[in-house]
């Protein structure tokens, strides 16, 4: 039987963000590993993203919309890049909206974060076949801000 | 493949936000198994209960009721909060994960002369334990409910020469609720993607 403790805090405040030009860099990198490697039609497909840090400086990085927050490109086995997903098309990333998941997370030098996205909220994966899927992100303003490629994984759609 | 958010301009957040103060969190939830535990991971999932802003137009006239853009259709809550699961990468070991929630409002000082929300959400945290060796098919291991919290928030925003103030803000966490029966899984009529601009009435 597992134990569980849930903590609760909260807090309000107003407060203002700031933008800043981006800058190349390579201070971070993304890699990902498939979920489960097998899926059948209809089901979701996941992959694990894992974000490290490999500056010398700490960042916080603010996590609101997969949509907005990642790139995921998905290829069939043809090469061919799989449809959007009509929320994909509809998303709109270069204006800010209200959030309901805003959350950070801060990572020291060498420390690396791990979370979990739904590649079919961007990718229509409705037909069987092998796919390949590749995340991009951007990395925080303090580390250059450009888009970090991540490792290519494969997932099979089975009927 | 798409683009990527930078957000600009005031908002009102419930915590401190990323240039005030990261540890300031609007709200914190943390998981916690027995280290005897089989190995597994938790799964965090956030069911959206209720979420209405009300704001008052610049030029005056009577408050008006605006909504997440999937909000005015019938039966919406509750609705998945943006993506399933939780997409805040949590932080911490898998025997002892926390996560974190600070929703925002961008504000609009040339429509509005004040802005305020009412916010009410459900964090489901689940236990998937580790799939047998060689097996990597999505049936090897399925996420089981431990139970979930309910909180909520409200704030209110007023603008006067140029600048943004909070005139009130409150919220709360409830005590976890335990789940005990296959109905404890989260479940949602809707997906409340908070994709777009909120629709006003």
């Amino acid at each position: 039987m597992k134990a569980i403790a849930v903590a609760v805090c909260l807090g309000t405040v107003l407060f203002l963000v700031a933008t800043g030009k981006a800058q190349p860099s390579k201070a971070a990198s993304v890699a990902v590993t498939a979920a489960h490697s097998l899926v059948r039609t209809g089901e979701d497909v996941y992959v694990h993203v894992t974000l490290t840090n490999n500056s010398k400086q700490a960042v916080v990085i603010e996590f609101r919309s997969p949509l907005c927050d990642y790139t995921v490109e998905v290829r069939d086995s043809a090469g061919n890049l799989a449809p959007d997903t009509d929320s994909k098309s509809k998303s709109d990333c270069s204006h800010p909206h209200p959030s309901g998941a805003d959350g950070f997370v801060r990572l020291k030098p060498n420390e690396s974060t791990t979370g979990t996205i739904s590649v079919s909220m961007f990718s229509d994966l409705s037909r069987t076949g092998e796919y390949s899927v590749q995340v991009g992100w951007r990395e925080p303003k303090e580390l250059g801000g450009v888009v970090v490629k991540s490792n290519t994984v494969k997932v099979t759609v089975a009927p | 493949m798409g683009g990527i958010r930078d957000p600009v301009g005031p908002q009102l957040v419930l915590g401190g936000g990323q240039n005030q103060n990261p540890w300031n969190f609007g709200i914190v939830f943390t998981a916690s198994v027995s280290p005897s535990s089989p190995p597994g991971n938790f799964t965090w999932v956030q069911l959206i209960t209720n979420d209405v802003f009300t704001n008052t137009p610049a030029g005056g006239g009577a408050a008006i009721k605006c909504y997440p853009p999937e909000n005015p259709a019938v039966d919406v809550f509750p609705g998945l909060d943006t993506a399933y699961p939780y997409p805040v990468p949590p932080t911490g070991t898998t025997q002892n994960q926390t996560e974190n929630d600070n929703p925002s409002d961008p504000l609009d000082g040339n429509s509005y002369k004040q802005e305020a929300r009412t916010f009410s959400a459900s964090m489901y945290v689940m236990w998937t334990p580790t799939a047998a060796n060689g097996c990597n098919a999505s049936s090897c291991t399925i996420p089981v409910p431990l139970g979930y919290v309910n909180w909520h928030f409200a704030g209110t925003a007023k603008y006067a020469s140029g600048t943004w103030t909070l005139s009130s803000g409150s919220g709360a966490g409830y005590n976890f609720v335990v789940a005990n029966s296959p109905s404890s899984y989260p479940g949602w009529v809707n997906w409340v993607e908070y994709g777009g601009p909120l629709v006003c009435q």
